[in-house]
């Protein structure tokens, strides 16, 4: 996937959970970005966006980071064994990722903004992974010639 | 493509993993004050555009859809000051709480689950420490509560909204009736007010003052809200009243801080 569309997704995310909703936008940027990219990048990325998720909603400064990096470590154990590049992973990973987050911070209403958080990823992921495939194929390409 | 399985990034993992909990022990100890201060500054701005943005944006999407960035950061501008300016004339026009006593303060975020749907729980102010904003403190919009602050640091403030169910404190209403004030999933009760006090329909719910030696807490007689049911059985020791705010916290773009409770 371009990194430009990677860097613009989370830019986004960060700018509408800080100031705007308390869905886990961030968490799912950086979910489907892992599942597409599988780089190291990710990791400091998720843990700066993490820092800076705590000093706009000043939540203790480390705590949405430390979420993140333990979330992204679970999946990485997981990824170990299975496929990740599922919709069915992604569904489940965004909805377990969004619930033990909301529970952890924001706990109004955190059935409701769960199920559609999963579904918005789902999507999300959909329209990426078209990216993602077109990107690979245009570099296989690219190889060959 | 690099793979992350083959790289085996355990020591990368555990490495941001004890920062986070490093940084997480400094800020709860206060050590981190000075430097969240200094990012908060820097982000302060940045965050008032943003807020103001989606803001706007979400109100008058037909408009905004037409207009180049800089016909629409004009727009933006002129709106702020014109709520700014609305809020700070009716504010200083009300007689109470006294004008001197009050800071005013511009919202930059208020997350919620749907915005401008769902009520926000907390509101986060571009006033903090340094100007002397401390935790506990009222935070109101003319003579009507809005919630108090819970977190202070240099240069910005988190309010818990009077919903949020952060904070209880004492009431009375119109017709002399005694409670506690509770916030609950959106919705306000008074609660434990005796059988023999009289709850009606409409009452106004005040603040009954409940300020501590330090000079924090809520000042007496500010509106938290009118009634619109009332509980009452005579086999309980209490009676309750659902309370509906006469604010709408999602629209609110200016609040004030009451600084003083002299």
């Amino acid at each position: 996937m371009n990194k430009f569309i990677s860097v613009f997704f989370l830019i986004f995310a960060f700018l509408l959970q800080s100031f705007f909703t308390t869905m886990p936008f961030v968490l799912t940027a950086c979910l489907i970005i892992y599942v597409l990219e599988r780089k190291v990048w990710i990791l400091p990325v998720a843990f700066s966006m993490g820092l800076f998720l705590d000093i706009a909603t000043m939540r203790p400064i480390g705590s949405t980071s430390l979420f993140f990096i333990v979330f992204l470590f679970v999946i990485s154990l997981y990824q170990k064994k299975f496929e990740i590049f599922t919709f069915h992973f992604i569904f489940l990973a965004s909805f377990f990722g969004t619930i033990s987050f909301l529970l952890f911070f924001e706990p109004d209403h955190f059935i409701l903004q769960t199920l559609l958080n999963s579904f918005l990823a789902l999507l999300i992921f959909s329209v990426l992974k078209r990216f993602s495939v077109l990107d690979k194929e245009e570099k296989e390409l690219k190889f060959y010639r | 493509m690099v793979f992350m399985q083959k790289k085996g990034n355990f020591p990368l993992f555990l490495f941001l993993i004890l920062i986070s909990v490093a940084l997480i022990a400094l800020s709860k100890f206060g050590f981190l004050n000075g430097l969240e201060g200094l990012l908060q500054k820097s982000f302060s701005p940045f965050q008032k555009i943003s807020y103001m943005i989606f803001r706007t944006s979400s109100n008058d999407k037909e408009n905004s859809q037409n207009q180049n960035i800089d016909l629409f950061n004009k727009i933006t501008d002129s709106k702020t000051l014109e709520k700014d300016n609305l809020a700070l004339r009716d504010q200083f026009q009300t007689s109470y709480p006294k004008s001197k006593n009050l800071l005013p303060a511009k919202i930059v975020g208020a997350p919620a689950f749907i915005p401008g749907v769902s009520e926000p729980k907390i509101l986060i102010i571009d006033k903090g420490a340094k100007d002397k904003v401390k935790e506990g403190f009222a935070v109101v919009y003319k003579n009507i509560l809005v919630g108090k602050v819970t977190k202070t640091s240099s240069f910005l403030s988190k309010v818990s909204i009077l919903t949020s169910g952060d904070f209880s404190f004492t009431a009375k209403t119109t017709s002399s009736g005694l409670g506690v004030i509770k916030g609950t999933d959106g919705a306000v009760t008074l609660q434990n007010v005796l059988l023999s006090e009289e709850l009606k329909k409409q009452d106004i719910v005040l603040t009954n003052g409940d300020i501590n030696e330090n000079g924090v807490g809520f000042p007496p007689n500010l509106i938290v809200g009118k009634i619109i049911s009332v509980e009452k059985k005579p086999s309980a020791l209490f009676q309750s009243a659902m309370v509906e705010p006469i604010l709408d916290f999602s629209k609110l773009t200016m609040v004030f801080v009451v600084l003083s409770n002299e």
